[in-house]
């Protein structure tokens, strides 16, 4: 659990003035267990089985790190963009994320939260199953925001407009903490903020009242790289549909998902659908080729936009390891190697993610059929990729030429029509009753070894240096 | 792996012999924090020891470790031959390897004087100086900042320093071009201690809590463009007692935040140089058209003119 900062003044909650315009958001936890009179026989002692909100909002907060916690706060606004543009153009749409020592705000324009969805879903406690749930999220689990607000600071302000509705929502932390029995949060109506347009609407969190740790990190500098670098590849699909973000006014530019789609090189590409009604899920899978950058080789996988895992480049998805016979271990050779898989569903609960949404959950059956054909369409592209290095290794270079005229495109902008891997057959060297010789030594010998024989490729080094081996020594 | 000396000649570099005096001049605004004289340096010393000559006669210092990659034996033998003092410890290998079994138990300067580009090399040692090094220590890190070709010059930075790492800002190649490489560097490298300075936070007492200063910033170019950047890792109960150093009265202290230094060495003949020290002004732009020196030039001479090397450099034992 953590502490709040010491000598702080407890601000009061919302001013109960104008009780009418107060919503109480109700927690949907059970009520008090049934424990009293329960003594038939011998000396019962009743247990409460009541979780305290102590214990509750650690256990909330200790499965996440902090950076995660605004990651998931941006979430909440690539749910409103997509709900706001069904088309999955962005443009236009922003979040801007400013933290430092004594505060952290986080502020969008992408439709804000209606008062409904926040009374029974964004600032409630567990979700209510009757309430049905919210289409195409990424915050499935309705404890982003609350976890985030929690893992900040001990006092929170949300303000939300949107073209129906607006209310603000001030909650003092240790305020609610003191009230053991009295779950709900109060929310104020704000008519006069409802917005005339789309392009008015929106939300802004300020957390104050920062827990010490998270004070220090924000009087840091390096913090803002780690969530630049964070967001720009969790949130890289809506990067790259042109929403802007920036943390402390710099801009986050998205990691390029690109693919080459130009034949001879265009891309496996399939389309799922498993499952049935609400639950069913739209798969989409990619293996190809881009350009050759080893950090950004390897699978990645998305759940409704968002990124779970990725670049990954080890067993999680084909790579080596008890259950991928057959596929070599990821290596730099393999750094024109790209994979994506676009898991989508009105259903959050439906994908095969973790709570935190930092991972996949390796159980899911969904999972588990989706890797054996992610395996199936990398091999053709890695089988490429290993000739390919073995057709440079003789000196050719010419389907590496093919490549590098091959421009890649962005993976937004791929047709959605099934193609199927097929490069150009490669002539690969070596005569029979050749065998090949491999070694390295340093650069600058190499280099002079060049410039001696007059030659530039390394592959003649070896060569001629072989001949003259065998013309002074040989018989 | 070739010993980085056979590079080029130390005489050869005019500007990194003017940020090391530049450098004296600000470090020595700590005396008043503490005597540098019982500071321990650690640097690569090469075959030259310049800096371990400069800290030795400008500051006092008596307790030196120099660190040398050199791992032949000839090698070796040559840079024993070099070693200007006694008391200067020399530890073979790698910087890596061998930082982390240093004295770390008095008040240090640490130069981590790379002639590489920055990488998992500075973080391994970043992390070993933070983590280890007693309070105060100054930590100066340079690293060759050259931009290289402008075709794939962001793949070579992300692969340097992990795409975790690249600052907003970079992700570009033309944002690298220039001086850019540098600037990426530099936030790179302050993000670093940053980070590793968190950690070692986390495991330490409130009484023991440090924090990071930044005092030098400095670009220079004289061949390859090349980034310095160093500050003092305190105590935080002693950040009145650094302020009251006025470091930043020094002309070539910069705090975080502000435009780098950059020292540029104007190429002046010996006769021009007496020339326009006898009329130097004491303030104002100083004006030499008359012997054909453009403004440009007679500015960068006024910068670095007490810094200048001689001809014969008095570096020189």
């Amino acid at each position: 659990m953590p502490t709040s900062k010491k000598g702080t003044k407890r601000v009061p909650a919302v001013p109960r003035t104008d009780p009418k315009s107060l919503v109480a958001v109700k927690r949907a936890l059970p009520a008090k267990s049934a424990r009293q009179g329960a003594a038939e026989t011998g000396d019962l002692t009743a247990v409460s089985g009541t979780p305290t909100k102590e214990f509750f909002v650690s256990m909330l907060v200790r499965d996440i790190e902090l950076l995660p916690a605004v990651v998931d706060l941006v979430d909440n606004s690539v749910d409103g963009a997509r709900r706001l543009r069904p088309d999955g153009d962005y443009s236009g749409l922003e979040v801007h994320i400013q933290a430092h020592r004594d505060h952290f705000v986080i502020t969008d324009n992408c439709g804000g939260i209606p008062v409904d969805t926040a009374v029974k879903y964004a600032f409630r406690f567990g979700r209510d199953k009757k309430a049905g749930s919210e289409k195409h999220t990424i915050g499935q689990f309705g404890v982003g925001m609350k976890r985030a607000v929690f893992k900040l600071g001990r006092k929170f302000t949300v303000r939300s407009s949107t073209t129906k509705d607006a209310f603000i929502l001030v909650v003092d932390v240790d305020d609610w903490l003191s009230r053991p029995d009295d779950w709900d949060f109060l929310l104020r109506r704000t008519p006069d903020e409802i917005a005339a347009s789309a392009a008015e609407t929106g939300t802004t969190l300020r957390v104050e009242r920062l827990l010490d740790e998270v004070s220090d990190t924000f009087s840091g500098k390096a913090w803002r790289t780690d969530l630049a670098a964070d967001l720009r590849l969790k949130h890289s699909d809506a990067l790259n549909r042109n929403m802007r973000i920036s943390v402390n006014d710099e801009p986050v530019r998205p990691i390029p998902l690109e693919i080459i789609t130009s034949p001879p090189f265009r891309p496996t590409v399939q389309r799922l659908v498993r499952g049935k009604g609400t639950r069913a899920v739209t798969l989409r899978l990619v293996a190809g080729l881009a350009r050759s950058q080893p950090e950004f080789g390897g699978w990645y996988v998305f759940c409704n936009g968002r990124l779970v895992l990725g670049p990954d480049k080890d067993e999680t998805t084909v790579w080596i390891g008890k259950t991928n016979r057959g596929l070599p271990r990821y290596h730099d050779e393999y750094a024109r190697f790209r994979g994506y898989a676009f898991f989508d569903s009105d259903d959050a609960s439906a994908l095969p993610w973790t709570t935190t949404k930092v991972g996949i959950d390796g159980d899911s059956a969904l999972w588990v059929a989706t890797r054996e054909r992610m395996r199936d369409i990398s091999k053709p592209v890695i089988r490429f990729l290993r000739e390919l290095d073995r057709q440079r290794d003789a000196g050719d270079d010419s389907t590496d030429r093919l490549l590098e005229a091959a421009r890649p495109r962005p993976i937004q902008a791929l047709a959605a029509t099934r193609s199927e891997f097929k490069p150009p057959p490669m002539k690969l060297p070596r005569e029979e009753g050749e065998v090949g010789i491999a070694y390295s030594r340093p650069r600058e010998q190499v280099d002079e070894a060049k410039s001696l024989l007059g030659v530039t490729t390394n592959r003649d080094v070896g060569v001629k240096t072989f001949e003259y081996f065998l013309d002074a020594e040989g018989e | 792996m070739p010993a980085n000396w056979e590079d080029v000649h130390y005489l050869q570099r005019p500007a990194k012999n003017i940020e090391r005096k530049m450098l004296v001049d600000v470090l020595s605004r700590l005396e008043r924090y503490r005597h540098l004289g019982e500071f321990h340096y650690i640097g690569f010393g090469s075959l030259y020891f310049v800096d371990f000559v400069t800290l030795h006669r400008r500051l006092g210092i008596t307790r030196m470790t120099s660190i040398e990659e050199a791992d032949d034996p000839v090698d070796a033998a040559r840079v024993r031959f070099n070693k200007p003092f006694r008391f200067v410890d020399l530890r073979f290998g790698h910087s890596n390897a061998t930082l982390g079994a240093v004295n770390w138990r008095r008040p240090s300067i640490v130069w981590l004087d790379y002639t590489r580009r920055v990488g998992d090399e500075a973080f391994a040692d970043i992390e070993t100086v933070v983590a280890r090094a007693a309070r105060p220590c100054v930590l100066l890190v340079t690293v060759n900042a050259d931009p290289g070709p402008a075709d794939g010059r962001l793949d070579r930075f992300r692969e340097a320093v992990g795409d975790d790492r690249v600052p907003p800002g970079f992700e570009s190649d033309a944002s690298l071009a220039r001086w850019g490489t540098a600037a990426a560097a530099h936030r790179v490298l302050t993000d670093e201690i940053d980070r590793r300075l968190s950690i070692a936070n986390q495991l330490a007492g409130a009484a023991q809590r440090t924090s990071y200063r930044q005092i030098v910033h400095f670009r220079y170019q004289d061949k390859p463009r090349m980034l310095t950047t160093g500050g003092v890792l305190h105590l935080s109960s002693d950040t009145r007692m650094i302020e009251d150093c006025r470091i930043f009265d020094s002309p070539f202290a910069v705090p975080d935040g502000e435009p780098a230094f950059e020292i540029r060495v104007p190429n002046v003949t010996t006769r021009e140089i007496q020339h326009m020290s006898q009329r130097m002004p004491k303030r104002g732009a100083p004006r030499f058209d008359r012997i054909g020196i453009r403004a440009d030039v007679a500015e960068q001479f006024r910068q670095s003119s007490r810094y200048f090397p001689a001809f014969v450099d008095a570096d020189l034992m």
